[in-house]
């Protein structure tokens, strides 16, 4: 009994109007996706040729120092027959190699500013947690101030906010152009209060599946750009997989350093799959 | 193959499909826009593509994923602006499926009672009832077993006559 009338039930929602899309607006959006597909295929070719070019110089390159070596190769083998002991106990001396010991201290330096700057990307994520602009605003850059991006490509046009301005980011009631939505183009037009928990922290990045330290190559498909456009930037971001395969959101933190050394925080920047 | 020539034959294999899963899943018929985003992803990831599923499969779940963020999205708005959630639905003068339904009482009430119906009922009539999505398709897109769409079809059907007893006694 009940078998049947689900089959009957099933048969009604089958027969349910099936929605089509008018003829103008398909032929509109074909015509819109036609254009980026060509202007995709464009960079990709482009890409490759450049790749194929890089490849074609790094062989050349390859191939003249093979050559050279062949060329000098016995006369460097016989000067090496020739050093004594006492060079080679002098090489094994690091006092004696003043060299490796600075290529050492470059690497303890960045080990430094990494794990600085990581603690520092976490207070961040705390006070972006409890919405704590406030705090968040002597973390800024006093001369940059911080640019606010929806994006992981940073544009000139997404918003800067100054220390002052940070301060009172929660409470500012204007409605600011942050940039643009992928896909559709739609403007991002909003309150600092709405950007924040649409854009700055969408996902809960204090329980982060990865935390990355100049992880410079993107993870969807929009060019991160940060590197260069703080080249003299470090950046820790805080990546959490969402509900669904598209569904992750990252937050890049930006930090530059000032005029008296500090590492500042220069941009926050949100990645999501096709941002 | 070019991205032109793949864009090109998927959109004009499954854009109505798109489009009539949009319009069912969203409850608005202007989803054009969303459409088109489906196709956009769907193109610059075109290397994620398998081959294992179907092109119109892998199109509808980028299409639910796109449709789950953009309510998520109008949800915040909307409690921003402090309007109840199904205003983020009826923003500006698009017309709702209510309105042109075939004219059928009939069809009208069943589609309401789909769109009260709870989450995971509604995404699988939705689906393998409206779209006819086999069973192993539904799963993929849902990313749920086969049995389990079938369980849960049954479940949305029995919970659906039963709403449907109680609107023809009521």
């Amino acid at each position: 009994m009940d078998e049947e009338k689900d089959q009957q039930l099933n048969k009604e929602i089958r027969s349910l109007p099936n929605y089509q899309m008018k003829r103008e607006k398909k032929e509109e959006i074909q015509q819109q996706l036609m254009e980026t597909a060509a202007h995709l295929d464009q960079k990709e070719r482009k890409t490759v040729r450049m790749k194929r070019f890089t490849i074609g110089v790094a062989s050349v390159a390859v191939i003249m120092i093979f050559s050279f070596i062949a060329l000098t190769g016995s006369e460097f083998f016989q000067q090496a027959d020739k050093q004594t002991d006492r060079e080679i106990t002098a090489t094994d001396n690091p006092e004696n190699n003043p060299q490796s010991e600075n290529d050492k201290l470059t690497i303890q330096e960045n080990t430094d500013t990494e794990t600085l700057l990581r603690e520092q990307a976490n207070q961040i994520v705390t006070l972006l947690a409890n919405e704590d602009y406030q705090s968040l605003a002597s973390y800024a850059h006093a001369e940059k101030g911080i640019l606010f991006s929806p994006s992981v490509n940073l544009k000139d046009r997404h918003q800067t906010f100054s220390q002052d301005e940070i301060s009172t980011f929660m409470t500012d009631s204007t409605v600011y152009q942050w940039g643009t939505e992928d896909g559709s183009g739609r403007a991002i037009e909003m309150t600092p209060k709405q950007f924040h928990s649409e854009y700055m922290y969408p996902s809960d990045y204090q329980s982060a599946d990865e935390i990355t330290f100049d992880q410079f190559e993107s993870r969807g498909t929009i060019k991160k750009n940060i590197q260069s456009y703080f080249p003299e930037s470090h950046a820790v971001e805080f990546y959490k997989e969402g509900e669904h395969e598209m569904g992750w959101h990252s937050l890049n933190i930006v930090f530059e350093q000032n005029q008296i050394g500090e590492w500042k925080v220069v941009a926050l920047a949100q990645g999501q799959w096709g941002s | 193959m070019s991205r032109q020539t793949i864009v090109s034959e998927w959109f004009q294999w499954y854009h109505q499909d798109i489009y009539n899963f949009l319009v069912y899943f969203t409850g608005r018929t202007d989803t054009e826009d969303l459409v088109q985003e489906v196709f956009i992803k769907a193109m610059k990831h075109a290397h994620r593509f398998s081959g294992k599923s179907s092109p119109k499969t892998w199109l509808i779940s980028i299409a639910r994923n796109l449709a789950i963020d953009d309510v998520r999205k109008k949800k915040r708005r909307a409690l921003h602006y402090s309007k109840p959630l199904e205003d983020a639905f009826h923003i500006g003068d698009h017309e709702t499926p209510e309105t042109f339904i075939d004219q059928e009482v009939r069809n009208q009430e069943l589609y309401q009672l789909i769109q009260s119906l709870r989450k995971n009922y509604r995404d699988v009539v939705i689906l393998h009832g409206i779209q006819e999505l086999s069973v192993a398709e539904t799963a993929e897109v849902l990313d749920w077993s086969n049995q389990k769409v079938r369980t849960t079809y049954s479940r949305a059907l029995k919970s659906l006559r039963k709403m449907k007893g109680g609107a023809d006694h009521g």
